[in-house]
């Protein structure tokens, strides 16, 4: 096979464009400067960014946290009745949770069955079933619960860093992974993921909108400091190449909030108020001019015009809503709420997403319905009555996740929001609703944080010691194996091109071990090539020609590479999948080491061997 | 140019002085992890919180030592990391380290910039300790697996035993060092063990051959000529990935600097050992089998 020498370049030339193709990306995000990429679309930053290799966080600086709820104590707090027995059997099977390294429920289940205790006895109403096993998958299912809603309360509260990507993610059954990049304020992070949430019912005071926003532009044009932004400079709209997507994931839809922005004839008159546009839900900001508001908002003798009975407050997230066919915009609703909120988190009870049952009105659609204590019930029904038709903000963290409106006076508590659009959306909303109850108190077990400086130092002695290992390894092939080794150079530089190219083909993260794999790859990427010329050297020792040398050469040497690497390749495989964060970053880099090894020392230098005794046959072999 | 050519080396006769040589040095690096009651374990595994803080000039240790002590720092141990300015805080786990850098700042007058706090609660360091036993484990069962499949089972015996003693040998220059093991040694450990096997399956390959070539020569001198004939290979090797973990070791910067430490033992002593260990270890069962039949 690939015995015809056209196939053999063929091959070799698509792998490195593919490569190139590959590569490109990660070296425009990396070269380009800050000013540049403030210039750029936001969505096309994006964009690049996502296909550039990322850094990790010991390398950008930043912030991973770990955080674990604590499901004893869940599951404390939801025993209707406390008996000591049933405490000393929560206590002792958390302790040997943490000895034996097992589930706390699979110990609280056997212990709850060896010390002979009715679990449905003091968790009433969790479970229809009676046996013990019934209720544990209920007090689990009130765990996943806890901990989507513990999710949701972080994921909110995150966006306050304006981190670019933070990473916010389950791991196992009850743990939190935050990963905060470029963060400098580490003390702010951990104070606000670990603060209490809170969330409220409060009114949304349309009919001071206007009035409100009036003022705020009369302060604006009389303030000293304030000066009308001119026109934005005109984004080029570029639709996209189709054959640059062959490889993208296909998205033909763009966003073209950039070419809306607000021209200054509008701002000149209303320097605040011109941003403000109806939109699908509400009135809103597009995504590229939120900064600018925001900031303006935030502005002293702003904050001190707003009347004192309200304030202004954000969507938690951005929408997007397509304009024609394919192109779409992307906004952030604004509310001017009332300060004093109707209802506090703690009235607010046992929310849950569920289809609306068949004969209701809105029988088959999501909803969630939710209950209040005797005390929310009669602020709720005074508070719903007096407000028909008026929208009340659901608001966790001084962010608003939704602002449905009251229907009509809701007595006794029960209450059911609509308008869903799917399951998610729901399960969402019921998440957020639970972080009134107080669920599962969550802690940091693990903590690394990385300054920015101690970063970029270990990317700047990493490139070093890369550098010159490479050099040196480089002379001293060329050095020992004269033609060879340039050829073995060849394959080396292929070969470190190839590994990152696939390191950005497949999204990895770049850590320091990572870059230590890299160098390790550079010293054993040569053994290969060493095998495979030791062994050429051998058989014109003994007198072969330098065709039937390299022939056997190759052949011989193969399966010993093979058999040789895929012990290494096992190692690092055990690695990558045992090991977290940066050691995996470092088992990723030295196996696609090993293996493009075997493509570039082998195939390659093979090719131009082949090249060249394919004319004329070789008297004497540069080795 | 080579510098292997043609050697004779009669490595297998010289295998009796490397079997005292593999044992003084694993009962050495045993005594002292007994003396010290098992490896210096670092945060990772025994739960607690570093801090790394970078000062404007050279900062006096013990000096610091003394303006930490009554600040509740009394336990912590501070060591300066890499250059002078900068300076390493071991101390307890606390959950959020929200106050830490508070009473760090109040404590300390001078000027400093946090680098790096790294903290692993107890419960986490146990779930990491094994997770790490696990990993080195699995992939010798893997390779044990691996070997017996495409050689036979003394070669992976001999492989093994080569492996296990590679590991050893750098666990008890590390404790001779009095050098921390964390996370990225272990990753380094698994490395040393898999580029040992690298080097051992080299030479096996070319024992394997080799008794078919030279069927009628002794088992001796087979793994003699194997040893003789892939020497060359063997060192050049040794020597590109010496060179690149050396570079690693002296420009690579101070965090990654204890790992460059364990690669560079791990290559040296996994080169001896696929040298001395694996295949006299291999003759050695063959011939145990082969005798009793």
């Amino acid at each position: 096979m690939f015995k015809d020498l056209k196939v053999r370049g063929f091959i070799i030339s698509l792998v490195v464009l593919a490569a190139a193709y590959k590569i490109y990306p990660t070296y425009q995000y990396y070269t380009m400067s800050d000013e540049n990429k403030a210039k750029m679309a936001h969505s096309d930053l994006k964009k690049l960014r996502g296909e550039a290799i990322n850094l990790g966080l010991d390398l950008q600086g930043g912030m991973y946290v770990l955080l674990e709820a604590e499901i004893p104590t869940l599951v404390r707090k939801l025993a209707t009745k406390k008996p000591d027995d049933l405490l000393k059997t929560i206590k002792d099977a958390e302790q040997r949770s943490i000895d034996l390294q097992t589930d706390f429920f699979d110990e609280f289940e056997i212990l709850s069955n060896n010390r002979e205790l009715r679990l449905i006895r003091y968790y009433t109403n969790l479970s229809s079933s009676r046996d013990n096993g019934s209720v544990i998958s209920a007090l689990k299912s009130q765990r996943d619960d806890a901990i989507s809603s513990a999710l949701e309360i972080i994921r909110n509260r995150v966006d306050e860093f304006g981190v670019s990507e933070p990473n916010i993610q389950k791991y196992g059954s009850n743990r939190i992974i935050v990963e905060l990049a470029g963060i400098d304020d580490a003390d702010r992070a951990r104070k606000l993921i670990q603060r209490t949430a809170s969330l409220e019912f409060t009114l949304v005071m349309n009919e001071k909108l206007q009035s409100t926003l009036d003022s705020i532009d009369k302060v604006l044009l009389t303030a000293d400091d304030f000066v009308v932004p001119a026109d934005a400079e005109p984004v080029d709209y570029e639709p996209i190449d189709e054959f640059d997507d062959i490889f993208s994931e296909v998205d033909n839809t763009t966003d073209v909030s950039d070419l809306l922005t607000t021209p200054a004839e509008i701002l000149k008159k209303n320097p605040f108020s011109g941003y403000l546009r109806s939109l699908p839900g509400g009135v809103g900001v597009l995504s590229n001019e939120f900064k600018k508001v925001k900031l303006l908002l935030e502005r002293e003798d702003v904050q001190s015009i707003i009347p004192r009975e309200g304030r202004f407050l954000w969507a938690s997230r951005f929408e997007k809503v397509s304009i024609d066919e394919s192109n779409f915009i992307e906004y952030r609703l604004i509310y001017f709420v009332r300060n004093n909120p109707e209802i506090s988190g703690g009235m607010v009870k046992n929310p849950q997403a569920t289809i609306a049952s068949a004969g209701t009105e809105l029988s088959g659609q999501w909803v969630v319905n939710l209950e209040m204590t005797p005390e929310g019930a009669r602020k709720w029904s005074r508070f719903t009555g007096a407000n028909i038709d008026k929208q009340v903000a659901i608001v966790l963290d001084e962010k608003i996740f939704m602002a449905p409106f009251i229907r009509g006076k809701i007595p006794g508590g029960r209450t059911q929001i609509s308008g869903f659009a799917d399951a998610n959306e729901a399960k969402d909303i019921s998440n957020v609703l639970r972080a009134g109850e107080l669920p599962a108190p969550v802690y940091i077990i693990e903590e690394r944080t990385i300054g920015a400086s101690l970063g970029s130092d270990s990317i700047k002695s990493g490139r070093q010691a890369m550098l010159i290992g490479f050099v040196i390894v480089l002379a001293f092939m060329i050095f020992y194996y004269r033609g060879s080794g340039l050829l073995a150079n060849i394959a080396l530089i292929l070969n470190l091109v190839m590994v990152i190219a696939i390191l950005a083909g497949i999204n990895a993260t770049l850590t320091l071990p990572g870059i230590a794999g890299l160098i390790l790859t550079i010293g054993m990427a040569v053994d290969a090539n060493v095998i495979i010329f030791e062994r050429i050297r051998e058989e014109l020792d003994l007198g072969k020609t330098v065709k039937a040398a390299i022939d056997a050469g190759y052949k011989r040497a193969f399966i010993t590479i093979l058999d040789a690497n895929i012990t290494t390749l096992i190692a690092a495989f055990v690695l990558a999948w045992i090991g977290s964060g940066p050691i995996k970053g470092f088992a990723i880099t030295l196996s696609a080491g090993i293996i493009c090894s075997m493509f570039t020392a082998v195939f390659v230098t093979r090719t131009i061997f082949m090249m060249m005794t394919a004319n004329k046959p070789l008297e004497k072999l540069s080795i | 140019m080579r510098l292997f050519n043609h050697t004779n080396i009669d490595f297998v006769g010289k295998s009796e002085i490397a079997k005292f040589l593999s044992m003084a040095l694993i009962i050495a690096g045993f005594a002292s992890l007994v003396m010290k009651g098992g490896p210096d374990l670092s945060i990772d595994f025994t739960g607690g919180t570093i801090a790394q803080l970078q000062f404007e000039k050279a900062v006096e240790v013990s000096e610091l030592r003394t303006l930490l002590a009554s600040t509740g720092f009394e336990s912590s141990e501070i060591i300066t990391f890499g250059s002078p300015n900068e300076i390493l805080i071991k101390t307890q786990f606390s959950g959020a380290n929200t106050e830490l850098e508070f009473n760090l700042r109040s404590a300390i007058k001078s000027e400093f910039q946090v680098r790096r706090v790294e903290s692993v609660g107890p419960k986490i360091g146990k779930e990491l300790q094994s997770d790490a036993l696990s990993a080195i484990l699995l992939s010798l069962l893997l390779i044990l697996m691996y070997i017996s499949f495409r050689f036979d089972r003394f070669y992976a015996y001999g492989s093994v035993v080569a492996l296990i003693h590679d590991v050893l040998i750098t666990l008890g220059v590390f404790s001779l060092l009095n050098i921390e093991i964390d996370l990225t040694i272990v990753a380094a450990f698994l490395t040393i063990v898999g580029y040992s096997l690298n080097d051992t399956i080299v030479v096996f390959d070319r024992i394997r051959e080799n008794m078919v070539k030279h069927a009628r020569e002794p088992l001796d001198t087979i793994v003699n000529i194997s040893l003789n004939s892939t020497l060359g290979r063997t060192i050049v090797t040794s020597l590109t990935t010496l060179v690149v973990v050396l570079s690693l070791f002296l420009f690579g910067g101070e965090v990654i600097k204890n790992f460059a430490f364990a690669l560079i033992v791990g290559v040296i002593v996994g080169t001896y050992s696929s040298i001395y260990v694996a295949s006299p270890v291999m003759m050695y069962f063959e011939k145990k089998v082969v005798a009793k039949k």
